[in-house]
């Protein structure tokens, strides 16, 4: 019984330890698995630095068995697998393994395990960072190659906004506070105080020095140490923003400059077509005045002498009639008066002086015209010169009378004008464009008001007319070359343009216009007086 | 009566020429007439002396300042007075320069002016104004 419990114990005993083998062999089996999982490779290290264990990574790698590995010193196998500290490479982390055959890059990482019986060992690991390890040279690459560009574009930016002195303002990012809030600043009197963010850095260079006595040193200081400041002065993209906002200005500003140089030089141009036009109607109006003017002088100088003539003739025709009276019983004097009835003498004398009177006062009128004509667009006279500025309006008027006429009356009001040095012929223009838009602005019978008056220094026309005025959105804008309300074809837009710059550019002088829509305009043109 | 002023006119254009002869038809006046400045200058050879001398600015050929420029220089008493439609500064400032003009008179004229221009041009002429005050005398006798 007794033997019999004892083998009992003993089997039992044995079953256990099988148990207890086959846990512990599970276990190691299992550690084994996981460790020769790991792509890592891992080795244990005695305080010697030999090899106590290590996975099958490290196996694979250095191409030997287990056993060839373990009790060797990990520095020979390392060295003789030639892992170690890339040479060509400066700046690189000490943790940071090369190996030369394979051109991989291995992270080594050293830990010490807490030993219970004080023995000490090592854990040594190699990560392979090769991948990464290009990434991150090709990400630096880039990363050295934006900023490059970046730099370039900045220095492009300042090369082209170079020479512009003047002041540009950025906007700040919205939730910027501005710098008086920001520093807590004190002086009111600043031009940042109370503003909204504007990047009052650059306005410290350059407007609180003028307007901020005293304390600028400390304002500029104060700027010089705005974070934002200091992010654009160190963050390329932040600077280079700011750069191109600056230049952005620079260049809308300088397109404004631009649009108006080409405006004027298309006006300046049209206006040039505009007076080569008057000048070949003036040139041809001289030719034709000339022809005209020929016949015209003999034909009414022959009227003259036809008129003296006629006179003559009746006189002696009456003269004729005293001496030889009509007599009853003479039959020649009866004969006479017979035939002077016939003829219709008496009528003939009588209508002869109207006759005259009547083609000389036509021939007066084709004088006129052709004079009028002719001072109109005198070639010979568009220098600088002395004239009467009633006398322009009134050639002018004579030249687009037909224009007028039928719609509307002109009553003129004319003042004692000195003569003044001016250019008639353009001024004529100016008379010319005002007075047919006055006219084309009454629709169907109006009136045109002309009013002269002087000072010592000042000449003042004011044309005002009954016509449907101008609708205050385009009063401002009259005067602008090619604005126009007419119909596409129907106005050119130059009229006015025109006007306004003989009265103000080529005489000094000055032109208003107050209009009423439905009442009418008045344009008051203001023209100094120059003696000599 | 004897005819002692002697006035040429010259004018392209015939009927100026005769509108003018009769403008002078009451005047003691001698007018010759010449219808280029050519012509004018032969009559000129012709006749002596001629106290005036009406001209054309524009004519064919020989135009008004070249015409009194020989004037001037052949003549130099007679009174030249330009009579021309072309009124460019130009031509009136080279006929005043080379021909010495007395007087631009445009074209169309007026008679009344045109008579006292001549009356007045035969007082400058040399020696002209004593004859004249004495004809005027005779006359009014």
């Amino acid at each position: 019984m007794c033997e019999d419990k004892q083998l009992i114990l003993a089997q039992q005993e044995h079953e256990a330890l099988k148990l207890l083998f086959a846990q512990v062999k599970r276990a190691k089996d299992e550690w084994t698995m996981a460790m020769d999982g790991v792509s890592d490779l891992v080795l244990l290290l005695n305080a010697a630095g030999e090899v106590q264990r290590c996975n099958k990574a490290v196996c694979d790698f250095f191409g030997k068995p287990y056993p060839e590995i373990l009790g060797r010193s990990w520095e020979d196998l390392f060295r003789e697998a030639g892992l170690r500290q890339d040479p060509s490479q400066v700046d690189v982390h000490p943790d940071e393994l090369f190996h030369e055959a394979s051109g991989r890059i291995f992270q080594q990482t050293c830990y010490l395990p807490e030993s219970k019986n004080g023995e000490l060992r090592r854990i040594i690991t190699l990560h392979d960072i090769s991948e990464r390890k290009l990434i991150l040279l090709k990400i630096e690459k880039d990363r050295k190659k934006l900023e490059g560009a970046l730099g370039e574009i900045s220095s492009m930016i300042q090369r082209v906004s170079a020479g512009n002195t003047e002041e540009f303002f950025f906007t700040l990012p919205p939730d910027h506070e501005p710098c008086w809030k920001m520093m807590q600043c004190g002086q009111k009197n600043c031009v940042c105080f109370g503003r909204e963010p504007l990047q009052c850095w650059t306005i410290a260079g350059a407007r609180c020095r003028e307007a901020v006595q005293g304390g600028s040193a400390q304002k500029l200081n104060n700027c010089l140490a705005c974070e934002f400041y200091q992010e654009a002065a160190e963050d390329p993209v932040v600077r280079i923003g700011i750069q191109f906002g600056h230049m952005m200005q620079i260049i809308e500003k300088k397109n404004t400059e631009l649009q108006g140089a080409y405006d004027e030089l298309k006006a300046t141009q049209s206006q040039f077509v505009q007076h080569e036009k008057m000048a070949s109607i003036g040139q041809l109006a001289a030719g034709v005045a000339h022809e005209i003017n020929n016949p015209i002088g003999f034909v009414t100088s022959n009227l003259g002498t036809l008129q003296k003539y006629a006179a003559r003739v009746a006189e002696f025709l009456q003269r004729q009639a005293e001496i030889f009276p009509q007599e009853a019983g003479d039959d020649r004097t009866i004969r006479l008066a017979e035939i002077r009835r016939q003829l219709k003498i008496e009528p003939i004398l009588a209508d002869l002086p109207s006759l005259i009177a009547e083609s000389l006062d036509g021939v007066e009128r084709v004088r006129k015209i052709v004079q009028n004509l002719k001072s109109f667009s005198r070639i010979d006279q568009s220098d600088h010169s002395l004239a009467d500025i009633n006398q322009c309006l009134d050639d002018t008027l004579n030249i687009i009378w037909n224009e007028l006429k039928y719609k509307c009356t002109v009553k003129k009001d004319y003042g004692d004008l000195p003569q003044t040095r001016c250019y008639p012929q353009q001024l004529n223009q100016v008379f010319m464009n005002l007075l047919v838009n006055a006219a084309q602005s009454i629709e169907t019978k109006g009136e045109i008001v002309i009013t002269t008056r002087a000072s010592e220094t000042e000449i003042t026309i004011a044309i005002a007319d009954s016509g449907s005025g101008i609708p205050p959105e385009a009063l401002h804008r009259i005067f602008e070359p090619f604005f126009t309300t007419k119909e596409v074809g129907k106005g050119t837009g130059l009229g006015l343009s025109i006007v306004y710059d003989i009265v103000t550019k080529k005489h000094g002088g000055k032109i208003e216009v107050t209009s009423e829509p439905g009442k009418g305009t008045t344009f008051v043109v203001t023209l100094p007086v120059k003696a000599e | 009566m004897i005819e002692d002023v002697t006035i040429l006119c010259v004018d392209d254009e015939a009927n100026v020429l005769k509108s003018l002869r009769r403008l002078f038809l009451d005047e003691n006046y001698e007018i010759l007439t010449a219808e280029s400045g050519q012509e004018g200058l032969a009559l000129l050879e012709q006749h002596q002396p001629v106290q005036v001398v009406i001209s054309d600015y524009r004519m064919p050929e020989m135009d008004g300042v070249a015409f009194f420029k020989e004037v001037h220089e052949r003549w130099p008493d007679t009174v030249r007075i330009v009579l021309s439609g072309y009124a460019d500064t130009a031509a009136v400032v080279a006929a005043i320069n080379e021909g010495q003009v007395y007087k631009f008179i445009p074209k169309p004229w007026n008679d009344d002016e045109l008579k006292v221009a001549i009356g007045k041009a035969v007082d400058v002429f040399p020696g002209q104004g004593e004859q004249r005050t004495q004809r005027g005398v005779a006359a009014s006798q």
